[in-house]
């Protein structure tokens, strides 16, 4: 056992020793190494940090209390995670308004001491400059103890009187500020009466959760009555146990507590329900993070394979002394590369770890001001950064571990001989590598053809390049023999290149393994745009707009035409109510729900315009059948009979219970064959919606809005809460074309950094060859002509490469991406982007070689 | 030297009279080494009396004709077979002079060296030259095998005069290396006796930067 | 063979010192030395005397501390790097000491390096250089690696490198190390037949057999010359040539 120490303790001397000798080699080595630690420190750094860890922030929850008792309009029951926040169900069907007794029953068995304040929480309108907006309105009697820690003012107070009010700032931001008066208007749901008060801002408050969602607080009764509140308890007293949470949790509370968030009980105390979507969603989180960490961790150990392969050549020379020499054994040779891939990889996992640390200490301020929630304390999860500090390790042990097994079998005989380079290739990795291929092929395959296959296709993806990985070596000694046919750098690149393998082929498989990856998610990425438009359904014709939420119909319409004065606005009904249509003769009811108009049946007297693809040759006849009481919808396949059954199948919105079908009989039905492949909508005249009795709603559509006009009304609608949407029919969405331009550089970057690494070690192994250009009379250019062969050689060689291999997870991806039911898979190849790719970045990385590169050749210097 | 088993083995090859036996002789062996006619008669004699050869009559012009008995046969046989014995080494003229400059005091012992390589290397170039015009003349000969002969003779000069400039090398360094022991040891000894005032020369210490003598 | 004309070669006063202070070595002192075309000169001397240090100065490939190289007539002072080394692949062939072959390269690529460092086509270039390999009796190797042969076939292939084309100016350092003797005879007779043919040639060597092959030899210690041998001194005497 010592002695095996000893000789790790003389081979770490001596790597620590060669470490501090190549500089330049080794920080290259240290800089890749510590990129994904560093990356994936800050993340966890600043992950813990804000994952308000319910312990830390019960006051914002709970105040000073022991729980939040919270229970929504109608809810009877709930199910709930040990924090209601990360997942909870409810029952609804409640008829009354459940009280304080209830709870008090239900919590201690009868009224109890504790102290309690009760809240409501709710959603009013208020005024602003452009309108009324909605708010969210908690009373409460904020003189209480146990509020305290909830809210915290920064300007003025709290309201002391239902007369006053105290709002946040993104309601003052938007409409009166502190001094003023807060207009609310809100509607009694029981009376339907509209009220109106006027209230006094008298301060300013920061919801210590929450800070963008308008809000005002006040005194019980400030609000008046207002709509679908929810009724709140906070409790103070004795701590509130998970068995006084379920029960509190069958009268329809659900309960943030403050002992059982501090120290939960065992998983096996959550409701079923829950334990069985917490597997799922693990795995799931799981695998992503292992198949990412996978492919990290095959990028860094490609992209710093080739600076141990250098080192281990450096060394080889001492090597093979101490071997015929000192009789030192293969093992111990292959100790003293993999001694050097311990000292850099705990280096980089200490140092990553740390500038981890400082990096996400600089960067939570910033995020804090962009993001939507607050952080908490600066947490560092010591655990998870020892795990990653690993990764550094593994991944330098890794990279060095082929270098090293070649270091042992070195030939002690033909180092000393001062013979470089290697020989033949072997066949048999090759072989495996193809192998291995041939088996990610078939996952791929295989995971197209099953439920959930992305997995499977994500694991084939890796199995598939590694099978690459394996077959670069002779990839490249294929290049080797290539280049008889080019000019003189070319010609020495791509030989040196292949005979210097060790060091080469880790950079070509590193290109290779970042081009397939943007090939593969491009090839994903333009097939589910694809997707996205074949299968695109318009919601209305074009040109038309659809107001969201249209609240004050005046309001909403004058302000838009303040920015579009022509615009037209029309009014359609369509009925909520869940009709099947069986078509005479056919057995099975069709499916005729359609993009437009929420899916609803369309009730009308007329086609309206604004239905999209309805052919104007059809309309007179449309509308002549509407008037018939006929049902017209949009249709290509044919139907058995020009007769359809309407059968309703509703439920009861208030218990919840499935109702009677309700049969509305046989009408004459009219398909008309619309532009493009939508189904429906169905539309039915005002008479026959009468009488089948059916409930309607009113769609305010707009027409005539210009691009630009579009955009300053959907603004100046945000704020009184209504939105806009106008058909402009399929449009790319933005975001993958940004999307693309990311992969596409972040392949760049990397693309570069595996050639620059390539060609920076191989000019370095290659001064001597270079002395001799030199003397023989080389002109000056010729060590940049070079370095830019050797940049072609390595990019162009892996972009080739990655493209070939790309495509297979590209394809099987794509599969279950855009398969939906009966549409596609649908199957478009970015050639554009793979161009660019394998071509232009090639051309971009081996100029900017040419560019940087020195023009100096080495000069032969003799001492005789 | 003793050209008697040469001239035997001429005769071992056929009978031949003596003008002949000489102008054989120095053309197998490059005329490096020519031969009086007396000479050759002398040995003849010699060999007769010996009994290795006996005389043939005569030919048309009345020459008398030797020829290689039996006996003188087999000593050709035994003389080829047998290396040449190194145990009574020629007399070297020039290991002579060296090793008298090297004890008589008052010679400028490095300068006879190169004095001597100088003079050993024209004669190598001389050489040299010649066997340029030998390896031509062997392309197109006549008489292969005699140009051959005479081109290893020429060889052998040349491998002499290589050694012999090696061996001039190899004394230059070894002198160098003495005197350098011998000044340190005289430094020593002079310092002293500077006190005792002793009058001893220092010994001729060979200067290694000399000028180029033109 | 020897001719009046302008030397190929010519060092005057040339000095070379490497490192500073204590450490100081000074390879050459001071040295003249003249090369002219159709001449071959052998330079000879103890290790140390700066033998391999005169080729380097007059092949370009390292600058004196004083004086001054010149090359055709051309003081290689006073190019710059490009013109330098435009004269190294076009007028001076370098045999080195160890070969200093590419081993990426073909004996062919390796013996038309410098050819095609000119721009010369390569299928013109590789012809040149199958010549040059047929001359030092390596043509059936033009194909092969340098790896994949003896120590003997490298250096005649570099000895190829430095006479293919019609190099005016031929150095050679050792050039029959690693040869039988007869290969290195069948070499210097080569040398010969280009000094011959108007080139000039300066035969860096320790063997005395291989330097009588020159028509001057040259000896060299400590950075000095401090002798000469060769057929025609007269000739330099009656040309005023200086040396010192």
């Amino acid at each position: 056992m010592s002695r095996w120490w000893a000789g790790w303790r003389a081979a770490l001397r001596i790597a620590a020793r060669d470490t501090r000798r190549a500089r330049a080699r080794s920080a290259l080595v240290l800089a890749l190494l510590m990129l994904p630690v560093v990356a994936v420190s800050t993340a966890a750094v600043m992950w813990a940090t804000y994952d308000v860890a319910s312990d830390e922030a019960l006051e914002r929850r709970v105040g000073a209390g022991e729980a939040m008792i919270r229970v929504d309009p109608g809810v009877t029951r709930v199910i709930q995670r040990f924090d209601p926040d990360d997942g909870h169900g409810q029952e609804t069907g409640r008829l009354t308004d459940p009280t304080w007794p209830e709870m008090a029953a239900a919590l201690d068995g009868g009224p109890g001491d504790r102290p309690v304040t009760a809240l409501r929480d709710g959603w009013i309108s208020v005024g602003t400059s452009l309108g009324s907006t909605g708010a969210r309105a908690i009373e409460a009697d904020f003189d209480s103890p146990l509020i305290e820690g909830l809210f915290r003012v920064t300007e003025g107070r709290f309201a002391a009187t239902p007369d006053e009010v105290t709002v946040n700032k993104a309601l003052a931001e938007r409409g009166p500020t502190l001094g003023e008066t807060l207009t609310v208007t809100t509607v009694d749901p029981v009376t339907d009466t509209e009220s109106v008060r006027h209230l006094e801002i008298v301060g300013i408050v920061e919801s210590t959760r929450l800070r963008s969602a308008r809000l005002a607080l006040s005194r019980p009764g400030g609000f008046g009555a207002f709509d679908g509140y929810q009724h709140g308890w906070l409790v103070g007293g004795d701590p509130v146990t998970w068995d006084d949470v379920l029960r509190l949790n069958q009268v329809g509370a659900a309960v943030v507590s403050r002992s059982v968030l501090s120290n939960p009980p065992g998983l096996e105390d959550l409701p079923e329900e829950f334990a069985y979507l917490d597997d799922y969603v693990d795995d799931t989180v799981l695998i992503i993070l292992a198949l990412i960490a996978t492919m990290v961790l095959i990028e860094v150990v490609l992209l710093a394979g080739p600076a141990f392969a250098v080192g281990a050549r450096r060394q080889a020379r001492t090597l093979a002394l101490m071997s015929a020499t000192g009789g030192a054994t293969p093992a111990q040779a292959r100790r003293v590369v993999l001694a050097s891939a311990v000292v850099l990889g705990v280096t980089a996992g200490l140092l990553g770890t740390l500038l981890g640390i400082g990096v996400a200490w600089l960067a939570v301020p910033a995020v804090a001001q962009l993001s939507w929630e607050y952080p908490g304390p600066f947490e560092v999860p010591w655990p998870v950064l020892g795990v990653v500090a690993g990764f550094g390790l593994i991944s330098a042990l890794l990279a060095a571990l082929v270098p090293a097994w070649i270091a042992s079998r070195q030939d002690p005989v033909l180092v000393l001989a001062g013979r470089r380079g290697q020989s033949r290739p072997s066949i048999v990795m090759p072989l495996i590598g193809v192998l291995v291929f041939g088996v990610g092929v078939a996952l791929a395959v295989a995971g197209t053809r099953q439920y959930r296959g992305e997995f499977l296709i994500a694991v084939s993806a890796i199995v598939c390049v590694l099978g690459m990985v394996m077959l670069v070596p002779l990839v490249v000694s294929g290049v080797g023999r290539l280049v008889r046919f080019g000019p003189l750098p070319l010609r020495f690149a791509g030989r040196d290149a292949a005979r210097h393998r060790t060091r080469t082929a880790p950079a070509v498989a590193a290109v290779a393994a970042t081009v397939a990856g943007v090939v593969a998610l491009g090839i994903a990425m333009t097939s589910d745009a694809a997707e996205n438009r074949e299968t695109y359904q318009p919601r209305l014709a074009h040109g038309w707009g659809q107001v969201h939420h249209p609240g004050d119909r005046e309001a909403v319409t004058a302000t838009i035409r303040q920015v579009a004065p022509e615009a037209e606005f029309i009014e359609v009904s369509t009925a909520g109510a869940y009709l099947e249509f069986h078509v005479v003769g056919e057995e099975y009811p069709r499916e005729w729900w359609s993009n437009v108009l929420d899916g609803g049946v369309i009730v009308a007297d007329s086609v309206p315009e604004a239905v999209p693809g309805f052919p104007a040759e059809h309309r007179a006849e449309a509308d002549r059948a509407l008037t018939a009481g006929g049902v017209v919808v949009l249709d290509l396949t044919p139907a058995a009979s020009g007769r359809v059954a309407v059968v309703a199948n509703d439920w009861d919105h208030e218990t919840g219970e499935m109702l009677d079908p309700q049969e509305y009989g046989e009408h004459p039905l009219i398909l008309v064959a619309g532009d493009g492949e939508a189904k429906g909508p169905v539309i039915i005249s005002t008479r026959l919606a009468q009488d089948w009795g059916l409930d309607t709603s009113s769609h305010l559509l707009v027409d005539g809005l210009s691009r630009s006009q579009a955009v300053d009304a959907e603004e100046m609608l945000a704020v009184l809460d209504a939105g806009l949407y106008v058909e402009r029919g399929y449009r790319e969405d933005r975001s993958i074309l940004i999307a693309k331009l990311l992969l596409g550089l972040l392949g760049g970057v990397l693309m570069l950094g595996g050639t620059i690494t390539a060609t920076a070690l191989a000019l370095a192994d290659a001064r001597p060859d270079l002395a001799t250009m030199s003397a023989v009379g080389a002109p000056p250019r010729t060590r940049r002509r070079i370095a830019t062969s050797y940049a072609v050689v390595v990019s162009l060689t892996g972009a080739l490469l990655g493209v070939v291999v790309g495509f297979v997870p590209g394809w099987a991806i794509s599969v279950p991406l855009t398969h939906f039911g009966d549409s596609g898979p649908f199957f478009e190849v970015p050639w554009l982007m793979i161009g660019a790719v394998v071509l232009g970045l090639p051309v971009l990385t081996a100029a900017v070689i040419a560019a940087t590169a020195r023009t100096r050749l080495p000069m032969v210097a003799r001492l005789d | 030297m003793s050209i008697k088993h040469g001239l035997l083995a001429l005769l071992d090859a056929g009978p031949m009279y003596g003008y002949q036996l000489r102008a054989e002789f120095e053309s197998r062996t490059g005329a490096t080494w020519p031969l009086n006619v007396g000479q050759v008669y002398t040995t003849l004699a010699r060999l007769e009396r010996d009994d290795l050869i006996a005389s043939a009559g005569t030919d048309d012009e009345g020459h008398v004709m030797y020829a290689v008995t039996e006996s003188g046969s087999a000593e050709v046989a035994a003389w080829f077979a047998s290396p040449v014995a190194r145990n009574q080494p020629p007399r070297d003229e020039l290991a002579i002079k060296l090793a008298l400059a090297v004890t008589v005091p008052g010679v400028d012992v490095p300068a006879v060296i190169q004095a001597q390589r100088t003079a050993t290397i024209g004669a190598l170039q001389d050489y040299t030259r010649l066997k340029r015009t030998a390896t031509e003349r062997l392309e197109d000969s006549d008489d292969p095998r005699a140009d051959l002969a005479w081109s290893l003779v020429l060889d052998s000069l040349i491998f002499a005069a290589e050694a012999e400039v090696r061996w001039l090398d190899h004394c230059e360094a070894r002198l160098a290396r003495v005197a350098s022991t011998r000044t340190a040891a005289a430094q020593a000894a002079a310092s002293q006796a500077a006190a005792s005032q002793a009058s001893e020369p220092p010994a001729p210490v060979p200067t290694p930067s000399r000028k180029v003598r033109r | 063979m020897i001719t009046d004309s302008q030397p190929v070669l010519r060092l005057d006063g040339v000095t070379r010192i490497h490192g500073e202070g204590a450490g100081e070595v000074h390879a050459l002192r001071g040295i003249g030395f003249v090369a002219r075309p159709g001449e071959l000169v052998a330079v000879m001397g103890p290790s140390g005397s700066g033998k391999s240090t005169l080729l380097a100065l007059a092949g370009g490939l390292d600058t004196p501390t004083s004086g001054t190289v010149t090359v055709e007539g051309v003081e290689l002072g006073s190019l710059n790097a490009k013109e330098r080394a435009r004269l190294r692949r076009t007028s001076i062939g370098y045999v080195f000491q160890d070969f200093n072959l590419i081993p990426a390269l073909t004996a062919a690529e390796n013996v038309a390096l410098p050819v095609e460092l000119d721009g010369v086509r390569t299928a013109t270039a590789r012809k040149a250089a199958r010549a040059a390999l047929a001359e030092v009796g390596l043509e059936d190797l033009a194909d092969r690696f340098p790896d994949e042969m003896s120590g003997g076939q490298q250096q005649r292939v570099a000895i190829a490198r430095a006479v293919v084309g019609n190099r005016r100016l031929i150095l050679a350092d050792e050039p029959t190390g690693a040869l039988d003797s007869h290969t290195g005879e069948e070499v210097l007779r080569l040398l010969r037949a280009r000094c011959d043919a108007g080139a000039a040639g300066v035969l860096v060597t320790h063997e005395a057999r291989h330097a009588a092959w020159a028509d001057r030899v040259v000896f060299l210690r400590d950075g000095v010359v401090i002798d000469e041998s060769g057929a025609d001194a007269a000739d330099d005497l009656l040309s005023g040539k200086h040396v010192g």
